[in-house]
């Protein structure tokens, strides 16, 4: 067992503002184009492999037949300047029923100025293994107008189980691209966790899950706080392909200062399927505004697809009810807010869930200029 | 010693109702008083009212609190002068569990878990506020964050309504017991006076579309209402002349 102590002070402190630092069963960290930390617990040396994808593909020629499988190269801009110029990226590989019980922890840093950051990283999930992944994707305090490009492909075999948490901690200034494929086969798990809580300029994201396997199960939850006038377009789709397969996806947003946020969601359903979406947004400003656009598409007659949205102002009951407990009014509201986008919601471990909650703790100290 | 003096009090909602008018009250240190009024007379509005809810715009008159005229402050503030409400119908707030209310208001960690005991509420603790609690145990969590601020005045909306007979004495006693051994003083709102047999009133008044229109001996309001019911208070001997 090993702690991330041998870390350097200033990357400590960046990790742990996006709840990375715990134990971990092996970690990644990219610093632009360095590799700055890769280990792996002695006790999961034979049941995991974690590496940087550029050593990944020498040491591992078998990997190129699901490098640029989910998506083509040219796709679109991003695509391409991640084919032309990688920085790096993570592979991870969970073999055959594999189970790792400490989180296995990855984080991308952007330490210098003006910096475009482009990644590809590689998850394969082996039949029957079990994990959790937790990626944090950060920068330097000094660091300005930074922008991160990352594409992320994720297999699961089947009956493997796979946790996918991840948590942006970006400076204000920060341009973020990430772009996520996960294809799942037959009674495969995947849960998607999203979780935004600091200012960013400008983040634009809708992840695609492909439930292609029978029985196969897909869950995307979305806790954003939106902050200032951060601009935030997330959203989730998944295709539901394999006879019997689920997906779900859940979205919290808190729109604060004069932020916009847009979440969309999107149930393809293509087979016998069922699928279900939630979106709840709270504003608190008057400034703020929250879009939320689910989207259900069914090509099949024996597809079962419900949504349900609401977005609005926080009930003013319960802010006058927690005054009368002699809370301020903000004191109310962050109050509410944290229950409203509670970690417990992301249905992770409890160990992570602490974790979490501790960064949560730290940025929702919602002051009177966040509130109306 | 007065504790509280409301004069002259209107109070409009804030698409200019007028809910409350003429609202007189002295309440003195140690004393219970007791109020009632049919449905939708203004009895919750007043006691809303006095902690300060910014539904409830005070248009004329002021409220004294130990001298102190409080009429303008929030909610927050003046609990902190120390009054304190047991709401009639609590909002349910997902996500904010009961435990950390309990932790946020409690002076004394010891004695409030004493207390959450007392009132059968341990099993909730863990729980999101209100959520899916049943009446009874909605009075209970309220009654317990009450007597948890430590309240020189309380106002106890209705703690009797839905309550089973064991709860109700176990609620009474409390209230009664917290009153005495703090020398504060306290205005419940009852329709059926169930509490009264379990805390010391004397004085009750009654309310009739927005106003106080009569105050006097508790026991023989209730037993007037009981018998003539609220029309009968129109034309009482009892009844205040402006
Ligand atoms: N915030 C508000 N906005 C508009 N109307 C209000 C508001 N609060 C109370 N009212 C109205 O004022 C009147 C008095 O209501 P209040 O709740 O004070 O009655 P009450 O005497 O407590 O009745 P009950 O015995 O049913 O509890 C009612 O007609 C009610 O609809
Ligand atoms: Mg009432």
């Amino acid at each position: 067992m090993y702690e991330l102590q041998d870390v350097n002070k200033k990357i400590k402190k960046s990790l742990k503002k996006v709840g990375i630092g715990n134990k971990s069963s092996g970690s990644y960290v990219l610093d632009n184009e360095n590799i700055f930390l890769n280990l792996i617990n002695e006790r999961y040396k034979k049941k995991l492999v974690i590496t940087d994808i550029r050593e990944g593909l020498k040491k591992y020629p078998w990997i190129k037949k699901y490098f640029w499988k989910l998506i083509e190269k040219n796709e679109n801009n991003l695509t391409k300047k991640i084919n032309n110029d990688l920085n790096g990226g993570y592979f991870i590989w969970i073999k055959k029923d594999a189970k790792i019980n400490l989180p296995i922890s990855s984080c991308l840093l952007i330490s210098s100025d003006n910096y475009e950051q482009k990644v590809h990283n590689l998850i394969i999930a082996e039949e029957g293994s079990e994990a959790k992944i937790l990626t944090g994707c950060t920068e330097h305090n000094y660091v300005n107008n930074a922008k991160h490009i990352g594409l992320t492909e994720i297999f699961l075999e089947k009956n493997a189980k796979l946790n996918f948490t991840m948590v942006h901690s970006w400076k204000e200034d920060t341009i973020v691209r990430p772009i996520t494929r996960v294809e799942l086969k037959e009674k495969s798990e995947f849960v998607n966790n999203y979780v935004c809580l600091t200012k960013v300029k400008d983040i634009k994201m809708n992840p695609k899950i492909i439930c292609k396997g029978k029985n196969s199960k897909a869950i995307s939850n979305s806790i954003i706080l939106s902050k200032k006038d951060s601009s935030i377009d997330i959203g989730t789709t998944i295709d539901l392909m394999g006879e019997n397969s689920n997906g779900e996806i859940k979205s919290r947003v808190v729109g604060s200062g004069s932020s916009k946020t847009i979440v969309r969601g999107r149930l393809n359903g293509k087979n016998k399927c069922k699928g279900h979406m939630e979106c709840n947004g709270i504003l608190i400003s008057k400034d703020a505004s929250i879009h939320a656009i689910p989207e259900l598409d069914a090509k099949n007659n024996k597809a079962e697809l419900s949504h349900e949205a609401s977005v609005g102002k926080i009930n003013q009951k319960e802010i006058d009810y927690l005054m009368t407990r002699g809370l301020s009014k903000e004191n109310a509201t962050n109050l509410i807010i944290s229950g409203f986008i509670n970690a417990n919601f992301l249905k992770l471990p409890k160990k992570i869930e602490k974790m979490i909650s501790l960064v949560f703790k730290k940025h929702l100290n919602l002051t009177e200029k966040h509130i109306i | 010693m007065t504790l509280l003096k409301i004069e002259n009090l209107e109070v409009k909602t804030e698409e200019k109702k007028e809910i409350l008018k003429n609202i007189n009250m002295n309440i003195n240190s140690g004393e219970i008083i007791i109020l009632f009024g049919p449905n939708g007379s203004g009895k919750t509005s007043l006691l809303k009212s006095i902690i300060g809810l910014p539904n409830y715009k005070k248009t004329k008159g002021r409220i004294l609190f130990n001298g102190k005229d409080i009429t303008e402050k929030k909610p927050n503030e003046i609990q902190k002068e120390g009054i304190a409400l047991a709401f009639q119908n609590p909002p349910e707030i997902k996500g904010v569990k009961l435990k950390e209310i309990i932790s946020i208001i409690s002076k004394n960690s010891v004695e409030a878990m004493h207390a959450v005991e007392e009132l059968k509420l341990k099993k909730f603790l863990e729980r999101d506020i209100n959520v899916n609690f049943s009446g009874g145990e909605k009075k209970r969590a309220e009654i317990l964050q009450l007597l948890l601020m430590e309240p020189k005045l309380l106002l106890v909306d209705e703690p009797d309504s839905g309550v089973d007979i064991e709860s109700m004495k176990l609620l009474g006693k409390k209230i009664n017991d917290y009153v005495k051994k703090k020398k504060a003083s306290a205005i419940i709102i009852t329709h059926q006076g169930e509490i009264l047999k379990h805390v010391k009133a004397k004085k009750g008044y009654v309310m009739l579309d927005g106003e106080i229109i009569c105050s006097g001996n508790v026991k023989k309001i209730l037993r007037s209402i009981k018998k003539n019911g609220y029309e009968r208070c129109m034309n009482c001997k009892m009844l205040i002349k402006k």
